[in-house]
């Protein structure tokens, strides 16, 4: 199948939370500069590369950001207290490690409590074995940000890291790019910043951009574990085809360019209605007088934890499905 | 209209279609009563307060940590705006057209939108003078 399990796990493993995505800009960017043809970072550090085409102009959309913790106080016992950067749970975050940038590892734990049903994020600390407020200054100051520090799993059938949310994403556009032959179209590979707080780079990006369409590539949710929300999205079911999810109706005719996409190529594929949640496409499709986008979605279980889990085979079939869709003429 | 819901920087930021955006804002301080100390967003008398995040902005590092570099070089005192609710005009000037960077700068106000509300002197003075600093040290080039 050609899974690329040695590049997955070095996307991975690049701290990058949302507002800091430098890191993994230049790593992204030495993968893809030899199958482009231009590459900028714009204000907000969106890296854009596009693969020149006269045909119509396609937004693909990935973020490269990924959530995390920001310190904004540190006590004199040299304990930090923190903020979150996207989507963090409490529970998710207890007992965890976290890494800083410079490298600075630190145990997330909580005030003493009986009642655990009311657990917040600012009755939790970092710890970063300091003995005072300057010697934890030290090493982290305020405004630092830190990421949870997990560890790639891979074995025949499944990948379980952290931050596949959305590395994978990445992943699955870098090898469309290496698998592409000839596209009619003008292609704008972005790989975007601070979606995971509020879609931010794919709203500025689209804007510079102007594209006639756009397709996100992120993960979503799903519904084959016990007592799961309702969801009929599984993992190895298939590439999940978005039709809905909270920030964003897909365009029918994307949705359908899509699904024949896949029955003519034989991708395993599922039908997906996110009740809670959003991607780039919700920021893109809005942009200007308006831009008909979709998504192609991983399907991943325990999503914003250091477990996420996925298919190798659903990431292989998003790649497939990408590349096809890239190569068709599309009007 | 900002306290509506951020409606005029929008508008305005698209046709300024700024590079760099600061923003000046007075901000909650609750230093009083048995507010513990990470939850009391700034205080009274520290200086003016230097965003990190709010609800609306994840404020350029780069630009956050230049401002900072202004204050201490010029003794200026300051603190953090240690927490992240609310927003500001800044959530509309950032994402405007390409987008663009900005900070935002404090004066902290305690029991702020009320009829009440009560601020520092020197808070203001100092918020005034970095601004002020920061601007020149914009103008001096590369934060770019």
């Amino acid at each position: 199948m050609g899974f690329n399990g040695d590049l997955l796990r070095r996307l991975v493993e690049v701290y990058s939370p949302s507002g800091d995505e430098e890191r993994i800009a230049n790593v992204i960017k030495t993968e893809i500069i030899d199958y482009v043809d231009e590459i900028n970072v714009d204000s907000l550090g969106n890296l854009i590369a596009r693969k020149k085409g006269n045909g119509k102009k396609i937004m693909i959309a990935g973020h490269m950001d990924q959530i995390g913790l920001m310190v904004t106080d540190i006590d004199k016992e040299g304990f930090l207290r923190f903020t979150n950067i996207g989507g963090i749970s409490p529970y998710v975050s207890l007992s965890q490690r976290v890494i800083f940038k410079n490298g600075t590892i630190g145990v997330i734990h909580m005030e003493h409590t009986n009642d655990m049903g009311k657990l917040k994020l600012e009755n939790m600390f970092i710890d970063i074995g300091a003995k005072s407020k300057e010697d934890a200054e030290k090493k982290v100051n305020i405004g630092d940000s830190c990421v949870y520090l997990s560890q790639y799993y891979e074995d025949d059938s499944r990948v379980i890291s952290g931050c596949l949310d959305n590395r994978i994403g990445c992943y699955i556009m870098i090898e469309t790019l290496k698998k592409l032959n000839k596209s009619h179209n003008d292609l704008y590979f972005v790989f975007t910043v601070q979606e995971e707080i509020g879609v931010r780079g794919a709203k500025t990006s689209a804007y510079s951009i102007n594209p006639d369409f756009g397709i996100a590539v992120d993960i979503t949710g799903s519904g084959d574990t016990p007592k799961a929300r309702r969801f009929a999205v599984s993992m190895d079911k298939g590439v999940a085809i978005k039709v809905k999810d909270q920030g964003i109706v897909v365009h029918p005719k994307i949705k359908e360019l899509m699904v024949d996409t896949a029955k003519e190529n034989n991708i395993d594929y599922q039908l997906e209605i996110l009740e809670y949640g959003g991607t780039d496409s919700g920021a893109i499709h809005l942009t200007r007088e308006g831009v008909p986008s979709g998504v192609i979605s991983v399907p991943t279980r325990y999503a914003h934890t250091p477990c996420e889990t996925i298919s190798k085979n659903d990431v292989h079939n998003c790649v497939v499905l990408l590349t096809k869709i890239l190569e068709k003429e599309i009007k | 209209m900002e306290e509506l819901g951020l409606v005029g920087a929008g508008p305005a930021a698209y046709q300024v279609n700024p590079d760099i955006g600061i923003v000046l804002e007075g901000t909650t301080c609750s230093d009083v009563s048995d507010i513990e100390g990470h939850m009391q967003a700034t205080e009274l008398g520290k200086g003016p307060a230097i965003s990190l995040m709010d609800r609306t902005t994840l404020y350029n590092i780069n630009l956050r940590k230049k401002l900072v570099e202004t204050a201490e070089e010029h003794n200026i005192p300051y603190q953090y705006r240690r927490t992240t609710f609310g927003g500001n005009d800044s959530g509309r000037i950032h994402t405007a057209k390409e987008g663009s960077i900005t900070a935002t700068i404090s004066v902290p106000c305690r029991y702020i939108h009320s009829p009440v509300s009560v601020m520092s002197k020197s808070d203001y003075e100092n918020a005034n003078k970095l601004l002020q600093l920061f601007i020149k040290k914009i103008e001096e080039g590369g934060i770019l």
